[in-house]
């Protein structure tokens, strides 16, 4: 099933990558922003069915991303992946304590990407 | 996105990877010129923040495109420029070393990014083998596991773990038990065990008391390795329990006249749910004779 997706990640290689993945492999629709603000009003005004957040991104970081999406009426239900770098379990640990729905770590699988996202959200494999 | 490379995914993403290479080439440049700095002791604060985040990101693309060795490098450099102040200049002299061994990495050849799907069909005859812990040390494993043969993952956090499809008749599972959410990782262990038939599970560990390791095995845990020991030595024990799949037979007799000590022995002793089944109730005398076979699952007490 095709859903929209919406990442949010500075990082040029890391966004197309993935964007590519979760387009090719995984057959999604994916929209994408390089900051925090831009990520935001996409949020709001696409209503993806995911958002994936990369967690060390410019202006806002991912967890106050999270946040705000959370405040807002608009936005609060929709499932949030982090992806991440980083690699203390005490960080993953944090993080896993925002309130988000899962985390992915990077560097992911570009072809296994897909099904992790849908093994986190509980969607069907691609 | 465009797809210049036609329907083939493996195709299109092996471009968009390719772009991601000369990135990071030209991220590592960046670095190079911060360690210049560095060394001279020019490189301000916002510099050093900046050749963090640099170090930082280069960790988490290299591998997505083919560089696992090189995603491992940065995330120590990442470390070793973490700090209140200025940097001791011994970890100034240890990030340019890393940041030599990041270039070397990164020319290298690369891996292929994509040979998961693209080697599918190669991938299915090699045991697979599922890392998960800390993600430098399971990087090592893995890597040591690829060597080894093994089609090897690594997942620094149960939730990424979970969303691993590990394959049917796979595999073996690697993982660190001295972790804050032990229990999370237990439940992981029993999950994959109900999801995976004669899945082995090693655990790496650094903790030698009894009741933590009879909860270990009673959640599936099917073998224990001392979490320091070598990356070459915890394959070759997954090898060698993966080896030992196919079935022997253990006749064991377990003298104790404590009846708790007989059951904790009981549970150690059969790890795999539904293999123990005693003929008769507990022992009178306290004496327990223990027929384990993996292929017939029977068991007896006298």
């Amino acid at each position: 099933m095709t859903r929209r997706l919406l990442i949010i990640d500075d990082d040029d290689t890391v966004r197309q990558i993935a964007q590519a993945s979760l387009e090719i492999v995984g057959g999604h629709e994916v929209l994408v922003a390089k900051d925090g603000m831009g990520g935001l009003e996409l949020a709001e005004a696409e209503r993806p069915d995911a958002i994936l957040l990369d967690v060390m991104i410019p202006d806002l970081d991912g967890p106050e991303v999270l946040a705000r999406l959370r405040a807002a009426d608009a936005t609060r239900n929709i499932p949030v992946v982090f992806m991440t770098a980083k690699t203390r379990q005490s960080e993953l640990d944090e993080l896993a304590s925002t309130g988000t729905t899962g985390v992915i770590s990077k560097p992911f699988d570009a072809m296994e990407l897909p099904a992790q996202l849908a093994a986190i959200l509980g969607w069907d494999a691609p | 996105m465009s797809q210049d490379s036609g329907d083939d995914p493996a195709a299109v993403l092996a471009d968009v990877v390719e772009r991601g290479r000369a990135d990071g080439l030209e991220r590592l440049a960046e670095l190079e010129t911060a360690m210049i700095a560095l060394l001279e002791d020019r490189l301000d604060s916002p510099g050093l923040t900046e050749a963090r985040r640099v170090a930082h990101k280069l960790a988490g693309s290299a591998g997505t495109f083919g560089f696992p060795e090189a995603s491992r490098i940065a995330a120590d450099l990442e470390q070793e420029l973490t700090s209140e102040g200025p940097l001791p200049r011994e970890r100034c002299l240890r990030a340019t070393e890393l940041t030599e061994q990041l270039r070397a990495a990164l020319e290298r050849p690369a891996e292929d990014p994509v040979a998961g799907s693209q080697d599918a069909g190669d991938g299915q005859d090699r045991p697979r083998l599922l890392v998960l812990g800390p993600r430098n040390r399971s990087t090592v494993i893995a890597d040591a596991a690829r060597d080894a043969g093994f089609d090897a993952h690594v997942s620094s956090s149960v939730s990424e773990a979970r969303a691993h499809r590990l394959p049917p008749g796979a595999s073996a599972v690697a993982i660190h038990l001295d972790v804050d959410r032990t229990d999370a990782i237990l439940r992981l262990v029993a999950d994959l065990h109900a999801a995976h038939d004669d899945l082995v599970v090693l655990g790496l560990t650094s903790r030698d008391a009894f009741t933590d390791r009879a909860a270990a095995v009673e959640a599936g845990v099917t073998a224990f390795c001392a979490a320091d020991r070598p990356a070459e030595e915890v394959v070759q024990l997954v090898q060698q329990r993966l080896d030992r799949r196919g079935g022997r037979t253990a006749r064991l007799v377990a003298v104790d006249d404590d009846p708790h000590v007989l059951d904790a022995l009981r549970t150690v002793l059969a790890p795999w749910p539904g293999t123990w089944r005693p003929a008769r109730s507990r022992p009178a005398l306290g004496t327990s004779s223990v027929r384990r076979d993996r292929t017939s699952s029977s068991s007896t007490s006298t």
